[in-house]
């Protein structure tokens, strides 16, 4: 009886935790209405948002953001760090970008808006309008909830970064006030930088879209109506459970495509919505293709796509600042009308832009502060994606013999820049955009493709299958992440993600030299006796068998460790391999052997990714030849076709 | 004269002058030699005793790019020198120009079309010399024709910019981008083209008054337009073939050994020469049509 009791009020605790057939803790709830005016580039909102005090201390403010503001002028912070570009696209000073709260009030009580206040709790630049707060009347008690009616309008910018419009194309996206993170009674509402993204909880949001008739809409969700008014406009309400934002899209350049898409192990029954620029109708098979395969490889490996639909989005050619970004269940690709099958570009977009559905979406990390957990976490996803559908040595680029894959096209971001900076490190504190960029996306995936490889895929896969499980829907940190590898794998992991999460050197190990010299015959004094080599050329005895001294010397020539297996090759074929710990400078191995060594070759699989090198990797006794005369002679031969041009 | 037969002249012509062939040949080979070295010095200094070097055997993009990003430095240092020979080398094929036309012109007048009458190669290094200066000069003078290629390319953009600018027609992009290279080749063609005639009338009259032969040069391609292009393109579709053949033999050939590797060099060096052939040949062709025509 005690246990049936003991069951049923944990069941009624859930109950009231989540509410039925709730997946996520439901902080927010969200209902918004917003009328788009597109002569105006404008936004006419008003939201009603509720919010759970789900801390143990009663709360006296609210901070909400206002992304927006990052364009409202040249002195925000967004502005100021970026220079008014972001990934290579400018913003046009003609058309800037805000958003103006005009009314605030508790639900059916006080005006509140005059108590609000812009802060800056990141750099204290007052021109920055990101960050709002809220003062209340009274503290909200633990458990309690608010809710807050707010009007506001938007003008958006042309877009440049993620939010805009571009002609009668518009992203909209980050776009209401949204309140912030509350962490124990803290709140964690950062302003909106160069570098960083979103971080938000998870709740309930029905958002009624009111535009014009002719545009095609697509938004976070599912449609659960559609309203013909009497103004020759359309309003679609959508409704989404579960999920931390809300993005929409409008444009009557869309065409709409939707397909089912439907797997038996795991269970996933979703509908694809694709809404692909009239521009890019050439491309709408390669989307399609790819959003396949990434709901197929991301429901096998981490679990079930949970929602009702998954909605893509193709920004035109010059909107492209809007494109590569992910929002709940609805993301942007980025695509051209030319763009030859062997660049895929347009499958790495779309997989890793749906693959944050999951890194992001789902397992909601905070992007300001941790932005690997979303981004290196979902890059090392769509590396092994890629490579499981297009080839592992061809999967971002096949021409003929030009074939790249994307462990490639990380490394190469790694290479030249990633000792700048540490993995884990506010987003806003890189050095660069560039430095951010290496070390959140390329070395993170790197560094868990090279745990793989160290792990074993199997145990890997389980590590990410354990996160998963247990932190959907939920705000894990890296403490989490490492915590679970730890348990999974059964292994103290702690001295792999201290060095290549939180510090910011390199691994370098290196063959440093290869030697192998014959054994002289005994010559000199050797217990008293004067030992005299036979005659021949050199000392050297003809009659004895000959012995090679072999000398290895492997170097840790970076500021980071890992253990090391060395592969000796000997010119009769013989083998060894050597196990390094790699926490000195450097080693030696020494081999006494009939047979001359061919080469060393550290990490011969080439398993440590990170490892920034492979050139120096490996050393053979003899070099070879014919590598430098092929490029060499081709590089001349090259250089006479182009001499030819010139003269004729 | 017609143009099939100035092109069967110009052929009939270059092939028979083996000697200048190989003189042009041997130049862009000492040429290529430098790079050769620089190169060499490069790829050896980059790969140095890596085990990876026998990996790049067949070529992998992936390492090799990942070789180029580890030796930016020395990359630049080599593009630098490439870039510093290429200008060394236009001022050489200037100066090789006059003695390709002087002894195309002088065994003319000398024997009525019969080459070989007087010995190559003062005919051929006096008329380089020679005329260098004045060919100095008609690149300088040339840089009028440029300018207008420039303008071309100017007025090009804006009506682009302004049949693109809503981004409405992303097709567009494209095929601006695409008629736009295709016009500026075309263009530059043309350029040269005029170019070679202004210099075979400073040959052939021996004038120094190099302004003037320009202008010559632009009437005489403006008043038979349809046969200086035509043979000027029968002459381009020549070397594209040439091209084609070259491509499918080279590209058949995978270059893993040291003995492979000589032999897509030598492959090469074919090629090279039947450029060397084709140029003598445009010359000899444009200096019959020219005669003919004058």
């Amino acid at each position: 009886m005690k246990r049936i009791l003991a069951m049923l009020l944990t069941g009624l605790w859930l109950v009231g935790l989540n509410g039925f057939g709730a997946l996520s803790r439901q902080i927010v709830d969200y209902r918004i209405q917003v009328k788009l005016q597109p002569e105006k580039k404008m936004l006419a909102g008003r939201e009603m948002v509720t919010w759970l005090n789900d801390s143990a201390v009663p709360v006296s403010e609210l901070q909400f953001h206002l992304y927006l503001n990052a364009f409202k002028n040249n002195r925000s912070t967004f502005m100021k760090e970026s220079g008014g570009t972001h990934r290579g696209f400018k913003v046009d000073e003609d058309d800037w970008g805000y958003i103006t709260v005009t009314r605030l009030r508790i639900k059916e009580g006080e005006d509140l808006t005059s108590r609000m206040e812009f802060i800056q709790p990141d750099d204290g630049n007052v021109d920055d309008q990101t960050v709002m707060r809220l003062p209340l009347p009274g503290p909200v008690a633990p458990q309690e909830r608010i809710a807050v009616e707010i009007e506001f309008e938007a003008k958006l910018p042309r877009v440049f970064a993620r939010s805009g419009f571009f002609d009668d194309f518009y992203m909209v996206g980050q776009w209401f006030p949204k309140l912030g993170v509350n962490q124990d009674g803290v709140w964690n509402c950062h302003q909106y930088h160069q570098n960083t993204e979103f971080f938000a909880d998870f709740g309930i949001f029905e958002v009624e879209i009111t535009v014009p008739e002719g545009f095609v809409v697509g938004a976070t969700g599912e449609r659960i109506k559609e309203v013909a008014n009497e103004d020759r406009t359309l309003t679609y309400t959508h409704y989404q459970e579960d999920v931390h934002d809300f993005a929409w899209t409008a444009c009557p350049d869309f065409v709409e495509f939707r397909e089912r898409f439907s797997l038996e192990d795991p269970p996933v029954d979703t509908e694809m919505i694709l809404l692909v620029h009239r521009q890019h109708l050439n491309q709408q098979p390669r989307f399609l293709d790819s959003l396949r395969k990434g709901l197929e490889f991301y429901s096998r490996s981490y679990g079930p796509y949970p929602y009702k639909t998954v909605t893509l989005v193709d920004p035109p050619f010059k909107a492209l600042g809007a494109g590569g970004m992910e929002y709940p269940t609805l993301f942007t690709t980025m695509a051209t009308w030319f763009m030859p099958e062997g660049l895929r570009m347009p499958e790495m977009v779309t997989i890793h832009e749906f693959g944050h559905g999951y890194w992001y979406g789902i397992v909601g990390s905070n992007e300001f502060e941790e932005a690997w957990l979303d981004e290196g976490i979902n890059s090392y996803s769509e590396m092994k994606a890629m490579d499981e559908y297009y080839g592992h040595d061809r999967s971002m680029v096949e021409f003929g013999p030009i074939k790249i894959s994307d462990a490639d096209y990380q490394r190469m971001q790694v290479i030249p820049i990633f000792a700048w900076d540490p993995v884990v490190r506010k987003s806003w504190e890189f050095i660069s955009g560039g430095s951010y960029g290496s070390n959140v996306y390329s070395k993170a995936a790197l560094t868990l493709k090279t745990l793989e490889n160290h792990l074993g895929e199997k145990v890997m896969a389980r590590i990410m299958r354990t996160y998963y499980e247990r932190w959907k829907f939920r705000h894990p940190t890296t403490a989490d992440f490492i915590a679970v590898a730890e348990e999974v794998s059964g292994r103290d992991l702690g001295w792999f993600f201290d060095q290549f999460l939180k510090t910011a050197g390199s691994l370098d190990y290196a063959v440093s030299s290869v030697r192998s010299q014959e054994e002289m015959a005994p010559a000199g004094y050797y217990g008293g006796e004067l030992l005299a080599p036979k005659p021949g050329k050199s000392g050297r005895d003809k009659d004895r068998e000959k012995v090679f001294r072999n000398e290895v010397v492997v170097q840790r020539k970076g500021e980071l460790v890992f253990p090391q297996e060395i592969l000796v090759t000997f010119e009769n074929g013989d083998e060894v391999r050597e196990m390094w710990d790699g926490r000195e400078r450097w080693k030696r191995f020494v081999y006494e052997r009939p047979s001359k060594l061919k080469s060393a070759c550290l990490d011969p699989e080439n398993r440590i990714l990170l490892d920034v090198d492979f050139f120096n990797n490996s050393k053979v006794l003899k070099p070879d030849r014919a590598s430098p005369l092929k490029y060499a002679l081709g590089l001349a031969l090259k250089f006479q076709e182009f001499l030819t041009c010139l003269s004729f | 004269m017609n143009i099939l037969k100035s092109y069967g002249l110009g052929v009939k012509r270059a092939s028979s002058s083996v000697k200048m062939i190989l003189v042009l040949w041997a130049f862009s080979l000492i040429f290529a030699g430098v790079v050769y070295f620089v190169g060499s010095g490069f790829f050896a200094g980059a790969l140095d005793r890596s085990g990876l070097a026998e990996s790049l055997r067949q070529f992998d993009a992936g390492l090799f790019l990942e070789m180029l990003v580890h030796n930016q430095a020395s990359v630049g240092v080599v593009f630098k020198v490439i870039m510093m020979l290429a200008f060394l080398y236009f001022w050489l094929s200037v100066f090789l120009t006059g003695g390709i036309l002087n002894t195309l012109v002088s065994d003319n007048a000398a024997a009525g079309d019969e080459p070989g009458r007087r010995r190559f190669a003062p005919v051929f290094f006096q008329g380089a010399g020679r005329y260098f200066g004045r060919f100095f000069r008609l690149e300088v003078y040339s840089l009028i024709l440029w300018a207008a290629f420039l303008l071309f390319q100017l007025i090009f953009n804006l009506v682009a910019k302004s049949l693109t600018a809503d981004g409405t027609n992303e097709k567009m992009l494209y095929y601006m981008f695409w008629i736009r290279a295709g016009l500026s080749l075309v263009l530059i063609f043309f350029i040269r083209m005029i170019l070679d005639y202004a210099r075979i009338i400073i040959v052939r009259a021996d004038t120094g008054r190099v302004w003037r032969s320009l202008w010559e040069a632009v009437r005489f391609v403006f008043r038979r337009l349809f046969g200086t292009l035509a043979l000027y393109y029968v002459l381009l579709v020549t070397g594209l073939v040439i091209f084609l053949v070259y491509w499918g033999i080279h590209s058949r050939i995978s270059a893993g050994s040291p003995a492979t590797i000589w032999l897509v060099f030598l492959i090469g060096q074919v090629f090279v020469m039947s450029r060397s052939w084709l140029r003598v040949a445009c010359q000899a062709a444009e200096i019959a049509f020219s005669g003919g025509d004058q």
